[in-house]
């Protein structure tokens, strides 16, 4: 008996703002997780054993989720909100991120703020009205 | 040597009137001793808040949160730039408080021609005038070598040399003059990160303890030391204001070395020679004083360190910091003390760093060379001018209606021309009871004449003095008066002859129809030959 991958559809509340869609997990089973810029600047002292890293700040963190949308209709509803700002909501747990959690349906979920849907790729439709793409995420200050 | 992973967290904060912050993407502020006015440039996202303008005040400070933080630039927005595109930013250049001080005055500054001023206080007049926010002028002095005493700079206050040499022009900028005269000196005037507006000494090697030391392998990231001599100069002029004195003696204020030591660097011929000119150098003390300071910071080779180091909030220009780099300088040990000359901060997403130059002046004050010369005029002695036996004179019977007297005009050295050349000594009686009003005959009254070549070049009429039949002019100086000729300047090198005639006598005398009056203690004193020995 196989089982199929799990996929996090069965959190149907996952959605930027309202605009709702499903997570698909990557090869691994897993969950993908945000990147962070990190601006530090090393500097080695010569003649000496010294080493100075300057800290200059973290940049935004970045992560891309393979999504799913069941009609086309609930696909452009995402679609629309490409550069804007807002809450993304996720199944707890699955990031490095701590959102505002909450429960529906008996399933935990987070909502982060201040996420920017910064683009929306690899869109394909598929026989039978299921829309696959890939979701781009920005968010300032790192995984604060 | 340190061995560790020093790990910093740097921040900058720039903050406008009222306390309005903003983000800046990049911030790079310059501070120089040499570069009066204090630079910041800024870059920042937009938007920008409302309220920064031209003028706008701006403050930006920047430490570490592992530590505390430090103002690196106030001052004043002087331009604005905005852009737009990938990066839509906005750049202000920024300058410090003393671009209060570079507009010029329309009308001219008078300083008092009787009285000198500390040139401190002229400084901090302007400053007060120009409303500089924080200023501190240090005491401006020169110090005496090597007696190791010191007298205050003062400048002005000479009421024959002219209004060239205590009035500033209508639109000079002021700061510019400020400059100008601090560095004849030995001063400088400038910005610093801190915000205040400084003048401070910063002349040949630092003394007390430094505020920082930099220590190759430890605070070092590179380091520059540059030697040149491009700029050596041994063999120094000071030529002031030049004026005439009320008795008619043209002054030359001048100062120049007795010798100019042999510089193989300067090799052939062995010496290099400039000259300083300046008006407001009315005195033989400020002539001095510069010549002095010039040799010091010019006579030696020029060596500038460079060095980069992590940002360092806390450094100003004009202090004295240490820095021991045996890569560049095999001497470190005992040479390491230097002015900082400049200070530059940059902060970005490479990091806050700080470049920094350092400078101090290792020449030698020469010994300063006679300018004039005095020789004695007839060994010195009395002589009686005149017709009459006069038993009250010090030498009751008279050499002549005439005496003569040969001098030699000195050839100068180099071809300098002498600048003045006059007698003295001491008199007494001459043209007694000249004519008081147009109602009175015309006389010839007793005088001075110069003859060269057998020409007469100048004839000088004596003063007037008082001349009594019962006095005694025989013992000392009682009754005496001094007296002072200035000769002309077209008298050429050689044999020259002064003479000294007797005017129209006016006592009613049958017998007697000159003037009788007595010179002696003559010397001739000839100026503006001083010259080095050269190598």
């Amino acid at each position: 008996m196989t089982f199929a991958p799990l996929t996090l559809r069965s959190a149907p509340y996952t959605a930027f703002d309202d605009a709702t869609f499903g997570i698909r997990p990557n090869e691994g089973g897993g969950y993908p997780d945000w990147t962070v810029e990190r601006h530090q600047v090393s500097r080695h002292v010569p003649g000496g054993g010294r080493t100075v890293i300057q800290n200059m700040g973290t940049g935004k963190a970045m992560t891309e989720w393979e999504i799913f949308c069941d009609t086309r209709e609930e696909f452009l509803a995402l679609l629309a909100k490409v550069g804007t700002t807002g809450t993304l909501t996720c199944v707890a747990n699955m990031q490095s991120i701590i959102g505002t959690r909450h429960t529906k349906l008996t399933k935990q979920y987070e909502d982060i703020s201040s996420v920017l849907l910064y683009d929306i790729v690899n869109i394909v439709y598929e026989v039978g009205g299921q829309v696959e793409a890939t979701c781009i995420f920005w968010r300032a200050g790192g995984l604060a | 040597m340190p061995t560790d992973l020093l790990t910093l967290t740097p921040f900058a904060t720039v903050m406008g009137t009222g306390g309005t912050r903003m983000n800046a993407v990049s911030v790079s502020t310059s501070h120089g001793v040499d570069n009066p006015i204090g630079i910041a440039t800024i870059e920042v996202a937009k938007p920008i808040p409302a309220g920064f303008d031209i003028n706008s005040t701006i403050m930006v400070t920047a430490g570490y949160e592992q530590g505390s933080q430090a103002v690196i630039f106030i001052g004043n927005i002087a331009e604005i730039d905005h852009e737009y595109g990938d990066d839509s930013t906005v750049t202000f250049r920024c300058e410090g408080w003393a671009r209060k001080l570079r507009n010029p005055q329309e009308n001219e500054v008078a300083l008092n021609y009787l009285n000198p001023y500390k040139l401190s206080d002229v400084f901090r007049y302007f400053c007060d005038l120009r409303d500089v926010p924080t200023y501190l002028v240090d005491e401006m002095l020169y110090y005496l070598y090597p007696a190791g005493t010191y007298w205050y700079i003062r400048i002005a206050g000479n009421s024959f040399s002219g209004p060239d040499t205590n009035r500033i022009p209508p639109r000079t900028p002021i700061l510019n003059w400020m400059a100008q005269k601090a560095r004849l000196f030995g001063y400088r005037v400038y910005d610093t990160p801190s915000g205040m507006f400084r003048c401070s000494r910063i002349s040949g090697l630092p003394t007390g303890t430094p505020v920082a030391t930099f220590i190759e392998g430890e605070n070092i990231f590179s380091v520059n030391r540059n030697i040149s001599i491009s700029d050596k100069v041994n063999f120094w002029t000071v030529e002031g204001a030049r004026f005439t004195t009320s008795a008619g003696v043209v002054v030359q204020i001048r100062s120049v070395p007795a010798s100019v030591p042999f510089d193989p660097d300067l090799n052939p011929p062995g010496y290099r020679a400039d000259i300083i000119r300046d008006n407001w150098i009315v005195n033989d003390d400020n002539a001095l004083g510069a010549r002095a300071i010039a040799e010091i910071d010019r006579s030696a080779r020029t060596v500038t360190d460079q060095w980069e180091t992590w940002g360092n909030p806390y450094i100003q220009p004009g202090q004295v910091i240490s820095i021991q780099s045996p890569s560049t300088n095999p001497n470190y040990a005992t040479d390491n003390l230097k002015w900082v000359m400049n200070v530059n901060h940059t902060i970005t997403n490479s990091g806050f760093f700080t470049t920094i130059n350092g400078w101090s002046g290792a020449g030698q004050v020469l010994p300063t060379a006679d300018d004039c010369t005095t020789v004695s005029i007839g060994g010195g002695s009395t002589y009686h001018v005149g017709d009459q036996t006069r038993n009250n004179f010090r030498v009751p019977a008279p050499n002549g209606t005439t005496v003569f007297f040969t001098i030699t005009v000195p050839s100068t050295p180099g071809s300098v021309p002498y600048t003045s050349m006059y007698i003295r000594g001491l008199i007494h009686g001459s043209n007694h009871g000249a004519v008081t009003s147009p109602n009175d005959p015309p006389r010839d009254l007793s005088r001075v004449e110069v003859w060269q070549s057998g020409v007469k070049v100048s004839s000088v009429d004596l003063p007037t003095y008082f001349d009594s039949l019962t006095l005694s002019y025989a013992d000392g100086v009682t009754n005496w008066e001094t007296l002072t000729v200035p000769l002309p300047g077209s008298l050429v090198p050689g044999t020259a002859e002064v003479r000294f005639v007797a005017g129209d006598d006016v006592d009613l005398d049958l017998n007697h129809f000159f003037d009788d009056y007595e010179v002696r203690s003559l010397t001739l004193t000839t100026c503006g030959i001083g010259y080095p020995a050269l190598p």
